[in-house]
């Protein structure tokens, strides 16, 4: 168990540069962010297999910048687990305590251990290739267990599972942390792994730090509209607005106004007649009247209909003309709703989120 | 090695293929091509190694050195060889003055023209088969706990090793079958440096050569595919494994 701060900077030959400074304990802590927003960099450079550029890494109170990777005390999972194909699964398992000369017997006793936890004693003599996905990924996980190391990192440790194993492994994750209660960074770009196994989430963009937040945090009051945009399936609904009748009013393409409610007038006063950028998960759209006052309903047009199952996501115009935006709302399955048909939808607007129309910084007030 | 040291392991039948000349040039070839290889080795893997690697000032000039023999005339490199190692050499005369070692116009020397030689051909499939090693497998390995060193024994060098047996095995058949570097360094002495290709040269050169030459002929034929083959077998084989994902 152990805390680690990070902040540093780390340039890439070509001029990209990841700069991101955070501390974690014994949780688990996500880094999610699209392909190239410098994620996995950030894991490796606290595994020490990239050098920083400046600043510095701290795990458990110890400064290791210039410590090369076996001085750090870490383990690291990797996306297509790096199991050694010449080496057995026990063999793959014992590598890290061998190289350190541990006692044999003792080696055992922790690999067995570790082979208890994960289910996978009966693998011992196979080779990495004669095992399934989910197999191969036991083995990479086992491999880190045994060093008992200060810190976990994953990196996109699922990202090669198909759908099904994927979410059976995120809830193993999830036991063998509470199992183990070490701390964990998890590196991925699924923002549903981010919210379902992580404690905190820290999101990067473009190499820099957007924001750093429990998973209701992120989902609930995002920093910027990239988060917002990033997080829920279907994410965040946006349309263009500006802010009317010193704030009272949010006009929205289609000829839609809405009236705001009164706590968070005052801020949109502030932003009176300025571009700015509306937000509405798709969650606090109802079909027909909703269910508490502060639902204000507005006239609009089905688009398209997507059945879930559970539930149906149905593209709804709002208002009229060409301009109009198009919202995803969450209806319940049993919704009689026809493609086409002009219907009254409510808007949760107690719930609503504002942008700035430039740099996408969230726009909030104190309590929402 | 004399034509009497085979003959504890040879049938008497297949004895019989080769005049004693003949098995005296087989025996040598067998220990000029065995001594290359083994000298040769370590360099070939430390520099397959770097050439994979790593990234450093020089390296593309190291690697023209190193490709060199393959398009010198074997005559320029055997002389470049004698400028070196010949007893007035700058590394020669050291040799000889200071631990009484001679190496030109022994088989010392031969082994050393065919180590020259062969070379290039050992570093190319050393290097490949590092190249092919998943840079990740040595990443895990450094965050196991494992330095530089036992990285590269640990993962590295077991990963690789059909391409390493792969590389000895092309530099064999190459020194075996090395002829105009080991005229120039080592001559053409009978039971010293009179190798299959030397021993080859001077039957042809005597009348009813051609005939006489057809067996050892056959024997270097099937060194040399005999290596081929096998080097070549050993690489796919390397391959697989290595893109058998594990």
């Amino acid at each position: 168990m152990c805390r680690l701060g990070f902040r540093c900077e780390h340039r890439y030959p070509d001029g990209f540069r990841l700069d991101a400074g955070f501390e974690l304990d014994e949780r688990v802590t996500a880094l999610v962010g699209p392909s190239g927003c410098g994620k996995s960099t950030l894991l490796r450079m606290v595994a020490g297999l990239e050098d920083i550029t400046a600043g510095e890494i701290v795990i458990g109170g110890t400064v290791v910048n210039h410590l090369p990777p076996r001085a750090r005390d870490i383990a690291m999972v990797f996306q297509d687990y790096a199991l050694y194909p010449h080496k057995s699964v026990y063999e793959n398992m014992a590598f890290g305590l061998k190289l350190r000369k541990h006692p044999e017997q003792e080696i055992r006793a922790r690999v067995g251990e570790a082979a208890a936890i994960l289910q996978i004693e009966h693998l011992y003599a196979r080779k990495p290739r004669e095992l399934s996905g989910g197999q191969r990924q036991r083995v990479a996980m086992g491999r880190a267990i045994v060093r008992k190391p200060k810190a976990f990192l994953f990196d996109e440790p699922l990202s090669n599972l198909d759908a099904l194993l994927r979410s059976e492994m995120r809830v193993e994750i999830k036991k063998l942390h509470q199992k183990l209660g070490e701390t964990i960074v998890y590196v991925t770009h699924d923002q549903v792994e981010a919210m379902t196994l992580a404690d905190r989430i820290v999101v990067l963009q473009a190499g820099n730090l957007i924001q750093y937040d429990t998973p209701d945090g992120i989902y609930n009051r995002p920093a910027a509209k990239f988060v917002a945009g990033f997080t829920g399936s279907p994410p965040m609904n946006f349309a263009a607005c500006r802010v009317g009748e010193g704030g009272r009013l949010l006009r929205l393409p289609g000829g839609i106004d809405l009236p705001v409610p009164a706590a968070r007038v005052e801020l949109c006063a502030q932003h009176a007649g300025r571009a700015v950028t509306f937000g509405l998960r798709p969650e606090h759209i109802a079909a027909g009247s909703g269910s508490s006052p502060a639902w204000t309903r507005v006239r609009g047009q089905l688009i398209l209909l997507e059945p879930l199952g559970s539930d149906t996501l149905g593209l709804v115009k709002l208002g009229a003309g060409d301009e109009a935006a198009e919202f995803t709302g969450r209806f319940p399955p049993d919704a009689a709703m026809r493609v086409g048909e002009n219907l009254e939808v409510s808007l949760a607007l107690d719930r609503f989120h504002l942008f700035d129309a430039d740099t996408g910084a969230a726009i909030r007030g104190e309590g929402w | 090695m004399t034509a009497a040291g085979f003959a504890p392991f040879v049938p008497a039948p297949v004895l019989g293929l080769l005049s004693p000349e003949e098995w005296q040039a087989v025996g040598l070839s067998v220990l000029v091509a065995l001594t290359a290889v083994g000298a040769s080795l370590p360099f070939g893997i430390a520099l397959g190694w770097l050439m994979a690697r790593r990234d450093f000032p020089g390296k593309s000039l190291l690697e023209t050195a190193i490709h060199l023999p393959l398009v010198l005339p074997p005559v320029v490199t055997g002389y470049l060889l004698l400028v070196i190692f010949g007893r007035k050499g700058w590394l020669g005369g050291f040799l000889e003055r200071w631990l009484d070692l001679r190496i030109v116009f022994t088989w010392k020397a031969a082994a050393l023209a065919s180590a020259v030689m062969a070379f290039p051909l050992m570093v190319r499939a050393i290097r490949l088969a590092f190249s092919a090693v998943d840079r990740r497998l040595e990443l895990a390995a450094r965050t196991l706990g494992a330095g530089p060193v036992d990285t590269f024994f640990s993962v590295s060098l077991p990963l690789a090793r059909h391409g390493v047996l792969a590389g000895a095995l092309l530099a064999f058949g190459r020194s075996m079958g090395e002829f105009g570097a080991t005229i120039m360094v080592a001559g053409n002495i009978p039971g010293e440096t009179r190798t299959i290709p030397l021993e080859i040269y001077g039957t042809l050169e005597s009348p009813g050569g051609m005939e006489r030459a057809a067996s050892l002929v056959v024997v270097a034929l099937l060194v040399s595919v005999g290596a081929l083959a096998a080097g070549e077998l050993l690489e796919r084989r390397g391959r697989a494994r290595l893109t058998a994902k594990g």
